[in-house]
Parts: structure tokens; sequence; C-alpha cells
């Protein structure tokens, strides 16, 4: 693995990149650096090139509504598209609970037949100070099976380097979301409490079958207000 | 932007890991392929692809979309046969120097998890073996800047020869 040499003027550029990618604004960006000074491969398209790119990419993927036929099925985790601000607790064992703000975006996709979210925490508006302890940046991406009765679901987060697959059916009002982790031991994740603008979340898991442990839980409220187009983001 | 879409997409890969990420990297842009399919009664069956990889998520990850048939103005309905509107996610995992990889379809109901790795000039992505103790890998061959291609393999003796039973060949779209 050849390792990027950070000379002084390296680091320039890497400033201006970030700046230029905090700002949101896909066609103001940094000078390019020198191709010479870096490996070939990590060259990047030219900014006009690279916006055509974003845009097909979102408009594949995207989808305005759920597919027409299975509205009624998809209705389970399509009431929840839009933005939302999350207070994440976490309880780690024999510690003291952890609090951190988060925010929870989410989507149609794949032609209105699945919904996909991100889930960042800390949000990005506090990402850039908050360097210390967990970052998770990750996403979902779930579809109901041909019932209708079931979702599979698998939750990806690269900071941690973590795949989790789940199922997940309505129970009372509630989703509840279950699977086995690396140990062999069971796990849930259930929102609960859902209203048309809030709804709570919490991560349990169970030696036993019997006695649940919460691990983690989750106040979660949807942005209200005239967003711009750049909400969330530092600028 | 979109919200979600602001959140989703990187504007390239990750620094800490940059060169490993280039594994995927090197295909983000759209792509368009010619696929066979080789039957069990030996007929060929040819589709046509529609694909696009981006940077996602801080850059650490890759996602991509696998279409076929190419979108039109003509909806297809979810079960149609042969309907393919999937997405790949694939993330870097250092501690064992290969990615995981999950591609999922909801038309057909399926997910499929595999372990990527580069090996020689190619990329391996092996799964676990089914009930039947039949094996099944994707592999990216013949990779240049402009084309690719890929093959689904499968194997009934434990990885001792494998048959072909998909070859997509891909080529970069120019815009």
């Amino acid at each position: 693995v050849t390792r990027v040499r950070w000379t002084p003027v390296a680091l320039v550029v890497a400033a201006l990149q970030m700046v230029a990618c905090f700002a949101k604004d896909i066609e103001v960006r940094a000078p390019r650096v020198d191709a010479a000074t870096q490996p070939e491969s990590a060259v990047r398209p030219e900014p006009t090139a690279r916006m055509a790119l974003l845009d097909d990419v979102a408009q594949a993927l995207l989808s305005g509504g759920p597919d027409h036929g299975r509205a009624g099925d998809l209705a389970l985790y399509g009431r929840f598209i839009g933005a939302w601000d999350v207070e994440v607790t976490a309880y780690p064992p024999g510690g003291a609970p952890v609090r951190q703000h988060g925010e929870w975006l989410f989507s149609w996709a794949l032609e209105g037949r699945a919904v996909q979210d991100v889930w960042i925490v800390p949000a990005r508006a506090h990402r850039v100070r908050i360097t210390e302890g967990p970052r998770p940046y990750g996403t979902t991406l779930r579809f109901p099976d041909a019932s209708g009765q079931r979702w599979r679901i698998v939750w990806i987060n690269p900071a941690s380097h973590s795949v989790v697959t789940m199922t997940a059916r309505a129970v009372d009002g509630e989703i509840v979301q279950e699977g086995i982790d690396a140990d062999g031991q069971r796990f849930r994740w259930v929102f609960h409490e859902i209203e048309p603008n809030r709804f709570r979340w919490r991560a349990e898991d169970t030696a036993d079958g019997v006695n649940w442990t919460i691990r983690q839980e989750m106040r979660v409220t949807r942005r209200t207000g005239v967003l711009k187009s750049s909400e969330g983001a530092e600028s | 932007m979109n919200t979600f879409i602001d959140g989703l997409i990187a504007d390239g890969p990750a620094p800490e890991y940059r060169d490993a990420l280039m594994l995927y990297g090197q295909f983000v842009g759209d792509w368009k392929t010619v696929t066979t399919e080789y039957r069990d009664d030996g007929l060929r069956h040819i589709t046509h692809w529609d694909v696009r990889f981006q940077w996602v998520l801080e850059g650490r990850a890759v996602q991509d979309l696998w279409i076929t048939p190419p979108r039109g103005s003509t909806p297809l309905a979810w079960h149609e046969p042969g309907n393919r509107y999937s997405t790949t996610l694939r993330i870097y995992d250092p501690a064992i120097g290969a990615w995981h990889i999950v591609w999922f379809n909801p038309p057909s109901g399926t997910i499929v998890r595999q372990l990527g790795r580069q090996i020689g000039n190619d990329i391996v992505q092996n799964g676990e073996p089914d009930s039947d103790g039949e094996q099944t890998r994707w592999v990216y061959r013949n990779i240049t800047k402009e084309t690719f291609t890929w093959c689904n393999e499968r194997s009934s003796d434990g990885g001792e020869s494998w048959r072909l039973v998909q070859e997509m060949r891909a080529k970069r779209v120019v815009r």
C-alpha cells in the first residue's frame, strides 16, 4: 500500500478541498492537484463531468414515491421518507450513558420498491469538531418480501466495517427488526411511539430469549420548515 | 440538491484508505453492458444493462446500480421475469483486507452477500456455498479505464472447476 505523502502543498490543497466539500457547492471546487503528485488512480474527472455523474446516479437511485402496485406494503417504512433529527443515547455495559445528536435521511429508492436511509452521528453540522468516539455514517436498504408481511433489511456502516442483516415486521403499531449478531446473540431494533412527525427507537439484545437489555435509544423528530438545498450541512 | 442524496453521496475516496478504496472506486461513473447468459439448455440469452457507480458515505463505500432492461418510458411490473433494478453496497474492511459486498434486487426479492478481493489483475467476489454445496463467484476481469468484463461463475466441486453462467462486457459511457 502506497501512502499519500503529506507535503506542505498537498496539505494546503487538501484543506481547500475540504472547504469546497463543506460548502456543498459541487461546481465551485478547489484547484485540482497536479496529476504528477498523485497516484494515477486518484485523479478525478473534471467538475462538470462529476456533476453529470452525480445526477445520473441520483436520478436512477431515487424515486418520487412507492411502486403503485404495492403502496400499501411499502407504507410501513414509506411514512419515514424525509429528514429527521436524532437524539441518541447509548448505554455501554458498565459505563455512563453517552448522548449524541445525529440526523436520519430517508428516501424511496429503486423505482419505489425499496426505502434507503442514511444515519449520521454526530450530525454533519457537528462532525467537524467532534472527532473523538464512534462516528457512524451508514446506510440501510430495505424492501418488502413477496408476501408484503416481512421486510428484508441490511444496515451497513463503513466506519465500523459492519454489515447487519435483519428481518422486520409490524407488531401492534410498532416495527420490530430482528437479527442475530456475529456472536449468535439475538437482537432487535424497534420503532415505537410512531407519529407523523416523531418516533422513538430502541436497540435491545437478549442472551436467554426472555430478558432484553436496552443498548441504545433514539428520540427522532421530523425536520420542519422551509429547507434550503443544503440544510444540515455546515454552510 | 436532494437532502438524502446530499447525505449519501461523497465527492471521492476517504483519505485514510484511498488506495485500497480505488479497487472499486476505479469504476465510479456510468457504464453500458452487453450481457450473455449461458443457459442450461445450451441457448444464449443476450441482455443490455445500465450500470452506474458512485462514492457514498464519506467516501468509505461505493454504491452502484445494475439495471436491465434499461428503463424507457414503459414501466415494468414488480415480478417481471428478468427484471433487475438492483443496487450493490461495498465497504472496505482493513481488518481483513477485503470488501463486504451486498447486492439487493427487490424485483426478485434477492439479497446476495460476498467478500471481494483483488487477485492478480482481477477482482473476485466469493459467496457462501448454497444448501446444495453449489458455489457462486462474481469476477471482474480485463479491467481498463474504459472497459471491464464481469463473469458470474459456478462451481459444484468446491471451487476446483468453474463454469461460466453469465458474462457482461462493460463499456464506460463518455459524456
